[in-house]
């Protein structure tokens, strides 16, 4: 609100301040255009992984967390019902492989808010993974992890502590940029 | 519709309609739910998304509320997940504690302009002489 | 055949950009050395830009009424088995669509304003040709480049998408159209502001013709939010109408800051103050549209309504932002000195202060939803952490506000312009205040606590006896002055003071709106029921009773519905069919809500998935919700009273005799 009493004396402030809000807010727009506002940041990182005991997927028995402490960790979140899923498998297996022959890390899979059936109809068409997947039916272990999307990849350092979560199909490139938070070469 | 009250006019009342009521603890955890923020339909409260994430969250909500958790408990569950994000309302710290105190600043700050701009002006002398007579005002406003 | 339509199509999109370029160019030409016969010539183009965009858009109904699945955007948005009203107004369900409606209206309001004030106001004309021009290139260029309605597909598909099964609805044929009517109706007065500020001619003149298109845009815009309420209640199955998201927060940024021009304007026409804070609030509540306009569609922020993200249109309306700020808000510190007001504010107990302070609380409101929208993304960009400004925040901090403008809206009325004595003032709402004592005292007595919730119903009950009292005192004024009896006092008054009569219409609606979301909002009853048929439970003073689930089938979908029975006291008053749906096209759930509306409130049912312990039924009893909808009638009343004022009458009163001319419109 600008006044009409005396405009002679009175210095133009609002003048600045306009143009300088208006600057912000299309630098603010601008920056928002870059990000994608669905993505949300991990609130785990930095801190311990939950501790989980599941039902395989393939036969009896059930995957514990305990059992891969002592060394670093990736859990993989998927479901049969996930397009993007598909996309990263190849991408997976080969992970797969690598950890059975080296050793150097654990990988294992949570199938997520699925049904057994869907699941093994899944790998039959896509190909088994060289590693382990326990059934999280309701979704319970994905809350724990604050799982928002399929699929979801998370990397857990060989103290049990998690250091990043990848959300989206895995590529060669995010794992370069993940793997060595967790002490793995990439 | 009328065919639908012509029907059951000939259809007597069951005679003992099995009443169901609301669990206990419900309005607590609606009231609970509506300021969670669903993380998979992100624009919707997790009362109202059908996301699944979002029906499994409120099972948790219920089975929490029921063990007796107090509402900071269960919104810190959820937190410890999820981040600041799934709180709808934003926490009053940090830079939630400012989104909370921009209403007041701007109160504030357009109370001052008000108060200003309506002093500075009753000083200003008027050229039209004095105020018309209110009441013959009201009258020719109509 | 198709590919003629296409083509004939594209061609009149491409030559309404060029003939909207080329008014904008020879509006200029005119403006800059007043050469009459270049206003002819950019005022024919603009004729003709609304002849062609009406074609274009003819052409995009035809092809959805068609199911012309060659062009890329019917086919994503249609289907055979769609209804023909779905697949009209599947037109403009998605961005490209809406994007042409938008543009199709600019160019037909152009065309209006252009016919409507061509004589009055010739020496501003060529500005107002040019900037509205110039949007309209904004948009056309968006669309023919960017987002092309028209885009064709190969091969054709054989089957189209489906429209997305939210929007298969009757409220789309009516929220975004009466909206975007709403949000371009406001580049009207934006073109007229800046053609005032570049000619340096801001007197009151440009007010008074921009006047109804400010009440138009502002009524149309109301009308669409309200729309998009009701919409959003029966369809989305909360049993709420507004959830604060960033995009209805988007189109309550304008209206709030078209109320504030709406009552600030009237300062300038009466009393010619405020005259630079008027041209703010023009300009801002144009480029607020913009923003919304930003906001849906760049995916800047997360939100149910919001388009297919695309950073590259985000860009473009970024830039054609920024452009259009620039204009606006350049002119506006170029120009300030020279369009500052002459009277100044005598009383703090005026007409004036009060509309000061109406504007001081629209704006803070304003800037309140403006901020918090974006707040979420401000503190992401800046410390990376992600937090939410969602519906608790707003409700708790906005409700506040409004009750103050409730105040605020029953006392400025009954006060006179240049001032009043403060006892006078009292004395006027000594029956008001007594009644809103009355009721507040009554709810007390019937167990109603908490100081939000009385503070409401003292409020709203004020408001409701001031605004009454004052269409009394103005119809008992007309009595005394003419004689005769109170109904043809009230039909003078009515008919001969259609502005002041038509805003106390509107306040009383806005009134009637504030109880119906209080009603709805502060004592709503919820109930979350697992039911098996032959299970009954009880809400309010209602039973209802589940009957029965069955199958049902549609033209494109299949679903479920429960049937239940609704009783009070034993005797059946109501069946109710709520359901969910299944579109097979899309893959895609729906759940259609069962509303049983009485004046008292709404019975609303809503299922959920059948489970082994049942279907679970989520049921509401939303008190005096219907008033919400029923206030916005009496608002649609009292602005459509207030626009039929002949403009004859609009005479704007010289600053040195404030309203002492007669009986002055208001």
């Amino acid at each position: 609100m600008t006044d009409a009493a005396a405009p002679a004396r009175r210095p133009r402030r609002w003048k600045l301040a306009l143009s300088a809000a208006l600057l912000g807010l299309l630098a603010l727009l601008a920056v928002g255009l870059t990000r994608d506002p669905s993505k949300l940041p991990s609130a785990l990182v930095g801190h311990p992984m939950p501790a989980f005991v599941l039902p395989l997927l393939d036969g009896e028995g059930t995957l514990d967390s305990a059992e891969v402490a002592g060394r670093p960790l990736i859990l993989n979140f998927w479901a049969s019902w996930c397009s993007s899923c598909r996309q990263e498998h190849p991408v997976l297996v080969e992970l797969g492989l690598r950890a059975r022959t080296r050793g150097e890390f654990a990988i294992a899979g949570i199938d997520y808010r699925d049904t057994a059936e869907q699941a093994m109809t899944f790998l039959d068409r896509e190909g088994h993974f060289p590693y382990l997947s326990a059934q999280d039916p309701n979704g319970r272990l994905g809350i724990d992890f604050g799982v928002y999307g399929m699929p979801e990849t998370f990397f857990v350092d060989a103290g049990g502590i998690v250091r990043a979560r990848h959300a989206g199909p895995l590529t060669p490139r995010v794992l370069a940029e993940h793997l060595p938070k967790i002490g793995v070469a990439p | 519709m009328i065919r639908l009250l012509v029907l059951l006019c000939c259809l007597a009342l069951p005679a003992s309609a099995q009443m169901v009521a609301e669990p206990p603890g419900e309005a607590r955890v609606r009231d609970l739910a509506k300021t969670l923020r669903c993380p998979v339909c992100q624009s919707e409260s997790i009362l109202e998304s059908r996301a699944a994430t979002a029906r499994e969250m409120m099972v948790i909500l219920r089975e929490m509320a029921e063990a007796g958790k107090t509402d900071a408990e269960i919104v810190a569950f959820f937190r410890d997940r999820y981040g600041d994000f799934v709180m709808l309302a934003p926490p009053a710290r940090g830079a939630g504690r400012l989104v909370w105190a921009l209403p007041f600043l701007l109160l504030g700050g357009g109370g001052l302009v008000l108060v200003a701009t309506v002093r500075r002006r009753s000083n200003f002398p008027t050229a039209d002489g004095p105020p018309l007579d209110p009441v013959k005002l009201r009258e020719m406003e109509l | 055949m198709n590919g003629s339509h296409q083509d004939l199509a594209g061609f009149a999109l491409a030559l309404a950009l060029g003939l909207s370029l080329f008014a904008a160019a020879q509006a200029i030409a005119a403006g800059l050395g007043h050469r009459p016969a270049r206003v002819l010539a950019a005022r024919n183009a603009v004729w003709a830009v609304a002849g062609l965009m009406t074609l274009a858009f003819a052409l995009l109904i035809r092809a959805f009424v068609v199911s012309d699945f060659s062009l890329a955007y019917v086919a994503q948005n249609a289907n055979h088995d769609l209804p023909l009203l779905y697949r009209i107004t599947a037109a403009w369900g998605a961005h490209e669509g809406s994007l042409l409606l938008w543009a199709w209206y600019l160019s037909l309001m152009s065309a209006l304003a252009l016919w409507l004030h061509g004589r009055d106001h010739p020496l501003s004309m060529p500005w107002i040709i040019a900037t509205l021009a110039l949007v309209q290139v904004g948009f056309l260029a968006l669309i023919v480049f960017l987002s092309n309605p028209f885009a064709t597909l190969a091969p054709v598909p054989a089957e189209g998408r489906d429209l997305n099964p939210l929007l298969q609805d009757p409220g789309l044929a009516f929220h975004p159209p009466v909206l975007y009517l709403g949000y371009v109706g406001f580049a009207v007065p934006f073109a007229f502001a800046v053609a005032a500020m570049i000619r340096c001619h801001v007197g009151a003149e440009w007010v008074t013709a921009v006047r109804r298109w400010v009440l138009f845009a502002w009524t149309a815009l109301t009308s669409g939010i309200i729309f998009g309420g009701f919409w959003a209640y029966y369809e989305l199955g909360w049993g709420g109408y507004w959830a604060w998201d960033p995009v209805e927060n988007a189109s309550l940024m304008p209206w709030l800051t078209g109320t504030a021009l709406m009552h600030s304007m009237m300062a300038q026409e009466k009393r010619r103050m405020f005259r630079l804070w008027n041209m703010f609030l023009v300009v801002t509540t144009f480029l607020l549209t913009l923003l919304g306009t930003f906001l849906v569609r760049s995916g800047v922020l997360t939100s149910v309504h919001a388009f297919a993200v695309d950073p590259g249109r985000g860009t473009y309306i970024l830039v054609f932002m920024a452009l259009a700020m620039l204009a606006g808000y350049g002119l506006l510190i170029w120009r300030a000195e020279s369009i500052e007001s002459e009277a100044g504010i005598e009383a703090p107990l005026s007409r004036e202060a009060g509309f000061l302070a109406n504007n001081v609380l629209f704006l803070v409101a304003t800037l309140i939803v403006v901020l918090g929208t974006l707040a979420p993304l401000a503190v992401e960009v800046i410390t990376g952490d992600k937090i939410s400004v969602g519906a608790p925040y707003f409700n708790r901090v906005m409700v506040p506000l409004m009750l103050a403008v409730l105040v605020l809206q029953a006392l400025g009325p009954s006060v006179p312009w240049r001032g009043m004595p403060g006892r006078r003032f009292v004395a006027q709402f000594r029956l008001p205040l007594g009644l809103a004592a009355a009721v507040t005292l009554l709810a007390l007595a019937l167990g109603v606590r908490g100081a939000l919730v009385l503070a409401a119903i003292s409020i709203v009950s004020f408001a409701a006896a001031a605004t009454l009292a004052d269409l009394g005192r103005s119809v008992a004024a007309r009595r005394k002055m003419a004689g005769g009896g109170w109904a043809r006092a009230a039909v003078a008054a009515f008919s001969q003071g259609r502005r002041r009569m038509g805003g106390l219409v509107v306040h009383l609606g806005i009134v009637v709106i504030a109880v119906g979301m209080i009603g709805s909002g502060l004592f709503q009853q919820a109930l979350t029921v697992h039911m098996t048929p032959g299970a009954a439970t009880r809400i309010h003073d209602m039973t209802l009773t589940l009957r029965g689930i069955e199958d049902i089938e549609g033209p494109n979908w299949t679903g479920r519905r429960a049937v239940f029975s609704v009783s009070r006291e034993g005797e059946v008053v109501a069946m109710m069919t709520p359901a969910n749906r299944f579109y097979t096209l899309r893959g895609m759930a729906t759940t259609e809500t069962a509303i049983r509306s009485e004046l008292a409130g709404d019975l609303y049912i809503f299922v959920g998935g059948e489970t082994e312990r049942g279907v679970v039924a989520q049921i509401y009893w939303n008190p005096l919700i219907g008033w919400v909808w029923a206030g916005w009638m009496v608002v649609l009343a009292g602005a459509l009273l207030s626009l039929s004022e002949r403009a004859a009458r609009r005479r704007p009163v010289p600053a040195s005799h404030p309203a002492a001319e007669g009986v002055p419109a208001e």
